[in-house]
């Protein structure tokens, strides 16, 4: 493989670890919660997005049905899973999105089985003999207007202020249900993306979705998540490492250097101290 | 003080259990009820103890049955055994000793996460070194399974959490959930609290590595990672926090679910996923805080 190569496959890795990441961002500090769920999702659309191919739609279109059915289920799975238990023990929380993560793997692996499967036709374009993955060309085209949206828009600055202080948001008459939707919808809108790209790209098994999910986390710690940009910059440098480290050292230890990463950040970033007196 | 009635009811159910040990025609099956039960015994015992979802309970036993068969080496003396399950059990509170230095200094989702990064890391790290055997697995259990030893360590285990649930660790346990503040005001270290619960549970899953080498032939360390740690995890919550006996009966469905679904994995995703959901939702209701 030469350099060309190697660096686009590590910028498509890298973009969907970041667009994955931005919906971690977004749930993590905008409703203080992490969906253990969120990289099954993933996976899950990209099999619908499959599935829906193979019936005659064409990528086109699938390009705006893919966001919808992510931002639905997330939608879904918010209303009928995380609402009802919302201010409960972490621990609830935890094994809900462990539940939420087993739901998707199964209906995965009943419904399309366990063997890869990808996309036959791809999104990918080629200059010069380079292909440039979709991930490459969307994302950009993706990235800014969602930056923008987040620092400048009406609606990202009420779901700000509600991540800030809930009780002053409240009190301004922002609905604190309506924001954890809309933030779900967006998050599941972004993962659902991710998951049709993820099949054009790579391939797909049902037990993808939580390894990916994990490591968009990192990602999204690595960046600092507090905006979409920082938390893409973080999949970009995690995807960009990664890959170069696989084509360096042996890549049977690279979940492991991936996994290590995180307890590092975990413990370093954002350890929340037991309370002590 | 258990009333009479309930002592008996105890006392017939040991009883079955030991009829169950010593004539149940299935060696393998019956080690892995009591080696799962006694798993899920420990891992109840933590979440009782810390109230947080524990994701690399398997990764213990998993450390506990390499070690015996590292230890063992092939060598079936009883002395060897013996070494070997002694070896298993330390060696796994050691491990934990560190391990939790680190992991239980986070809390919530932050220890879920911090103990799935753990488990699957031992799992990949594992699966490359040449003297477990790698991703092929490490082939020197090869002892007999022992149902009565199995009953023996479990009955054990089950006596050691029924005395420390009468004691004065279970209410300090108690004072740290509930008003950690309060706890440390009034001396008790939060931390060596949940260290002591944290490195219990890997000894007991260490002990039960033991029997679990025994049965499984050949060690893979996929067969000991995340996934089993969820089913762990599901016993203990079927079972209720803390509940001795009612962690007894969902290893003992554990143990017949998973030979009864090994060709149908995604019914049992499904199946775990029902029991994470229902839990969390049952649970979650009851413990909701207003804003």
């Amino acid at each position: 493989m030469n350099f060309l190569s190697l660096l686009t496959a590590a910028l498509s890795l890298g973009c969907c670890y970041g667009l994955l990441a931005i919906g971690y961002g977004f749930l993590y500090h905008l409703c203080r919660l992490f969906n253990y769920a969120h990289g099954d999702l993933l996976m899950l659309c990209g099999y619908l997005s499959l599935f829906l191919s193979r019936l005659g739609v064409k990528n086109g279109l699938l390009l705006l049905l893919s966001p919808l059915l992510g931002g639905l289920v997330s939608f879904l799975s918010e209303k009928l899973v995380y609402a009802p238990i919302k201010g409960a023990k972490p621990i609830d929380t935890m094994l809900a999105g462990i539940g939420l993560s087993f739901l998707f793997q199964g209906a995965a692996l009943l419904l399309f089985g366990a063997t890869p499967v990808s996309f036959s036709d791809t999104l990918a374009l080629s200059f010069g003999g380079v292909r440039i993955s979709a991930f490459l060309w969307l994302t950009p085209l993706l990235l800014i207007p969602l930056s923008l949206l987040y620092a400048k828009s009406p609606l990202f600055l009420r779901l700000r202020a509600m991540a800030d202080d809930p009780f002053g948001a409240v009190c301004c008459g922002i609905s604190e249900n309506r924001c954890r939707q809309i933030v779900f919808l967006f998050s599941g809108a972004l993962a659902g993306l991710c998951g049709f790209l993820y099949g054009q790209e790579f391939y797909l098994t049902p037990a993808i979705g939580t390894l990916l999910g994990i490591k968009a986390f990192a990602a999204s710690v690595l960046g600092g998540g507090s905006s979409p940009l920082s938390s893409f910059l973080g999949g970009l440098l995690l995807g960009l490492a990664e890959t170069l480290l696989a084509s360096l050292f042996p890549s049977v230890f690279l979940d492991a250097f991936v996994f290590l990463l995180l307890l590092g950040l975990l413990f370093f970033r954002i350890r929340r101290p037991l309370q002590r007196a | 003080m258990p009333k009479k009635s309930s002592l008996f009811l105890r006392l017939l159910l040991f009883a079955a259990l030991l009829l169950f040990a010593l004539f149940f025609p299935d060696r393998s099956l019956t080690v892995r009820v009591f080696l799962f039960g006694a798993a899920t015994l420990g891992l109840s015992f933590f979440l009782s103890v810390c109230r947080e979802a524990c994701l690399c309970s398997a990764s213990f036993l998993g450390i506990g049955a390499l070690t015996a068969a590292l230890i063992s080496h092939g060598n079936l003396h009883p002395f060897s055994l013996f070494s070997a399950f002694l070896g298993s059990v330390l060696f796994s509170s050691l491990i934990a000793l560190l391990v939790g230095s680190f992991l239980l200094r986070l809390e919530g989702d932050l220890f879920s996460l911090g103990s799935f990064c753990f488990s699957e890391a031992l799992r990949v790290v594992l699966e490359g070194l040449p003297f477990t055997g790698g991703a092929r697995g490490c082939d020197l259990a090869c002892w007999e399974p022992m149902p009565l030893s199995a009953f023996l360590f479990f009955l054990f285990v089950f006596l050691l959490l029924a005395f420390l649930k009468g004691s004065s660790f279970s209410l300090f346990a108690s004072a740290v959930n509930d008003a950690p503040l309060g706890a440390s005001a009034v001396g008790v270290s939060v931390h060596r609290v949940r260290m002591k619960g944290f490195c219990l549970m890997a000894a007991i899953c260490g002990g039960a590595g033991f029997f679990y080498a025994s049965v499984s032939g050949i060690l893979l360390p996929a067969d000991n990672a995340y996934l089993r740690s969820c089913d762990l995890l599901a016993s203990a919550v079927l079972g209720g926090e803390n509940n001795l006996i009612g962690g007894l009966f969902a290893s003992l469905l554990l143990s017949v679910g998973e030979v009864a679904f090994s060709s149908l994995a995604g019914v049992r995703l499904l199946l775990l996923a029902g029991i994470f959901l229902l839990f969390s939702l049952k649970s979650g209701k009851r413990g909701r805080k207003s804003l």
